[in-house]
């Protein structure tokens, strides 16, 4: 037999959890809370840069920087078919006033390709003070949230200030923030009384529930004599009076606005960018990573197929950055920006052009443990994988994408 | 003498009774309604309730009246046939509005700074006006559930277009042609909710060209027939007295 109680706690407690996880992003940035193999291998973000991090309420802000898609997708993430860039941000603190991916306008979802790299560019207007940590995000179907790096951004002034003004095809300049809403405050208060007045019309007929019961008992077949003709009659004009409002309102609506399209979902492709290896090969021949030191160590085969030597500067991955300083030099831009300024190190100096070359490399940094990156050797799939930056003498930079497995070292 | 008098007092005391009944029962059933309406709608249509730029011409007019066709059918059935009350359908639409409404400018407006015009419910009153007045005219669940749930589906998109043709006009925003609407869902960050998610003009109905919402009407009104009477079931099954008798 089917216990009722068992079952109808069973689905409460389904719906909290489905409530509970459908609400988990907007609780979570994601920076830490995501598995390490998925923030190291699906999309790595380099560049990103905000135009400042204090402005007033009208005043724009924007968000540049680039994005790869890792060549070695993990086989349980849903591949970048549909996605959307987006920010993350609690509530519309700011309004999108414009994003571009290479140069084309993201309004529309966008399909990716997989080993690409893209640049993006978001222009923000704030719209309400407060401090928040922004993100750059990039939601993929079926995949989720792929966070990018955060910014602690401060927006100062009066929300009553902000506007949003466009202008229409039609002609007409509206503001976003109220445009419409009388309109349907006005509609929705007309039919508020008219539904109103017709339940008051039954509530004022005295007591109606037990004594209406029990004549609807007493009358039983012949209880369909408790509707007097002049509820029919206001039923009728009830109903004949909504048929008339709703078709003047209708064709009136169309008399305003002779001009409407309806909602707009197409989907783009958007062409990469070239190369960003500019000729330099790397592969991983081993990785280690050392518990106790909280250090990644691989060997990397370098072939450097430019004119000119080049040089080890950075890795990248999961938004943390291991700097080179002898090569390339980067400050965290806020608390929260996770840059280890000299947590890169490796033997095996230059390689020269034509040159095939190993490289023992040394990433450490408490990142690793604070960042939660260490967990990935016990993640379902222990493979990692980053971006590193050569520098040639002149300064131009390669962006190699490496990985593989790793193997943790406990002692 | 006596037992005339006592007789008299006996119909002003039950009358207030009656009264007091109806002040205690009335409130708690309408609280009940918005709460259970509003969770069944929120998981039912949800989105396509919430935001303007999810209002589509194919899925949101389907999903909404087939959707919220439940409570009025049920409540239909319970105060019909135990009351001859024909008001199920205003009485759960107005309290689903009120709960909406307070649920739009606490939470969306309120904690997460949506703007208001971008979170402004469905209008679902005159689809329960006409279920209701069917019900009061023809005094038939049978013919108010094959006739009416036709109108109730049907009367839905007319009875919105005016609050949302305005959301339709077009602009031309950074090289893309959008609607209104479209606009509004890109300018006002949603972190969780990417473009993409939207389900909105999607479908087979492509055979007929640009005239795809009163297809999409005429389909809602269809399926809004056969929920009216399943609904119409489950009231009844909800109403049996057998219930009472066990507690
Ligand atoms: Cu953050």
């Amino acid at each position: 037999m089917l216990n009722i109680k068992k079952t109808i706690l069973m689905l409460i407690a389904f719906m909290i959890a489905c409530i509970t996880l459908y609400a988990a992003p907007a609780i979570a940035h994601g920076e830490k809370s995501q598995a390490a193999y998925l923030r190291m291998r699906t999309l790595l973000w380099y560049d990103v840069d905000v135009s400042t991090v204090k402005l007033k309420v009208n005043e724009e802000l924007t968000m540049t920087g680039k994005f790869y898609w890792f060549y070695d997708w993990p086989n349980n993430i849903a591949k970048p078919e549909v996605a959307f860039l987006n920010i993350g941000i609690p509530g519309p603190v700011f309004v999108r006033k414009a994003s571009y991916i290479n140069g084309v306008s993201g309004t529309n979802s966008t399909r990716f390709d997989i080993g690409e790299t893209y640049e993006f560019k978001v222009i923000l207007k704030a719209r309400r003070p407060a401090r928040v940590h922004m993100h750059a995000l990039m939601n993929v179907k079926e995949a989720g949230p792929l966070i990018g790096p955060g910014r602690w951004v401060e927006v100062t002034g009066n929300q009553a200030d902000f506007i949003n003004e466009v202008t229409t095809l039609t002609g007409e300049t509206i503001d976003l923030e109220t445009y419409g809403l009388a309109n349907a405050v006005k509609w929705h208060i007309f039919w508020g009384v008219i539904a109103a007045a017709y339940l008051l019309y039954w509530i004022f007929q005295g007591p109606i529930l037990i004594p209406r019961y029990k004549k609807v008992k007493l009358l039983g077949d012949n209880a369909d004599d408790m509707i007097s003709t002049t509820d029919r009659m206001v039923g009728l004009v009830m109903l004949i009076g909504t048929f008339v409002v709703v078709t003047w309102s209708y064709f009136n609506a169309y008399k305003e606005y002779p001009v409407t399209i309806p909602l707009q979902s197409g989907q783009i492709t958007i062409p990469a960018l070239p190369d960003a290896a500019r000729g330099v090969n790397a592969e991983v021949i081993d990785a280690k990573y050392r518990v106790p030191g909280r250090a990644l160590e691989f060997s990397l085969k370098v072939t450097n197929n430019t004119n000119s030597p080049i040089k080890l500067g950075e890795y990248t991955a999961a938004n943390i950055r291991w700097m080179n300083p002898e090569v390339s030099t980067a400050e965290p831009a806020d608390s929260h920006d996770p840059v280890a300024v000299a947590g890169l190190t490796y033997e095996g100096g230059s390689v020269m052009p034509g040159e095939t070359k190993l490289l023992k490399v040394t990433c450490t940094d408490a990142a690793w443990e604070t960042y939660r990156l260490a967990k990935l050797i016990y993640d379902p799939d222990s493979r990692f994988g980053g971006l590193v930056f050569f520098f040639d003498e002149e300064g131009n930079r390669s962006v190699v994408a490496i990985g593989g497995p790793l193997i943790p070292v406990f002692i | 003498m006596s037992a005339v008098q006592s007789a008299i007092t006996t119909a002003e005391q039950q009358h207030r009774i009656y009264k007091a009944f109806d002040w205690v029962v009335i409130p708690i059933v309408i609280l009940v309604i918005t709460g259970a309406f509003h969770i069944h709608a929120m998981l039912t249509m949800g989105d396509w309730d919430f935001w303007i730029d999810w209002k589509d011409r194919r899925w949101w007019v389907t999903v909404t009246p087939i959707s919220l066709i439940f409570f009025p059918a049920a409540l239909h059935y319970l105060l019909w046939t135990n009351f001859r009350l024909p008001f199920g359908a205003t009485l759960s639409c107005s309290v689903l509005l009120i709960g909406e409404w307070a649920n739009r400018t606490a939470n969306f407006v309120g904690w997460a700074y949506f703007p208001l015009n971008m979170v402004v419910p469905a209008e679902i009153i005159p689809m329960a006006l006409c279920l209701d007045a069917i019900l009061l005219i023809s005094r038939s669940l049978t013919i108010t559930g094959i006739i009416g749930s036709m109108v109730w589906g049907v009367i839905f998109y007319p009875s919105n277009w005016a609050l949302i043709a305005p959301y339709h006009v077009p602009i031309e925003y950074n090289g893309v042609m959008m609607s209104v609407a479209d606009l509004i869902g890109y300018n006002y960050v949603r972190t969780g909710t990417p473009e993409y998610i939207r389900i909105i003009e999607e479908g087979t109905l492509r055979t007929f060209g640009e005239d795809v919402t009163p297809v999409s009407a005429f389909f809602a009104g269809f399926i809004s027939v056969f929920m009216y009477f399943i609904w119409l079931g489950i009231g009844a099954w909800f109403a049996k007295t057998t219930w009472a008798k066990r507690i």
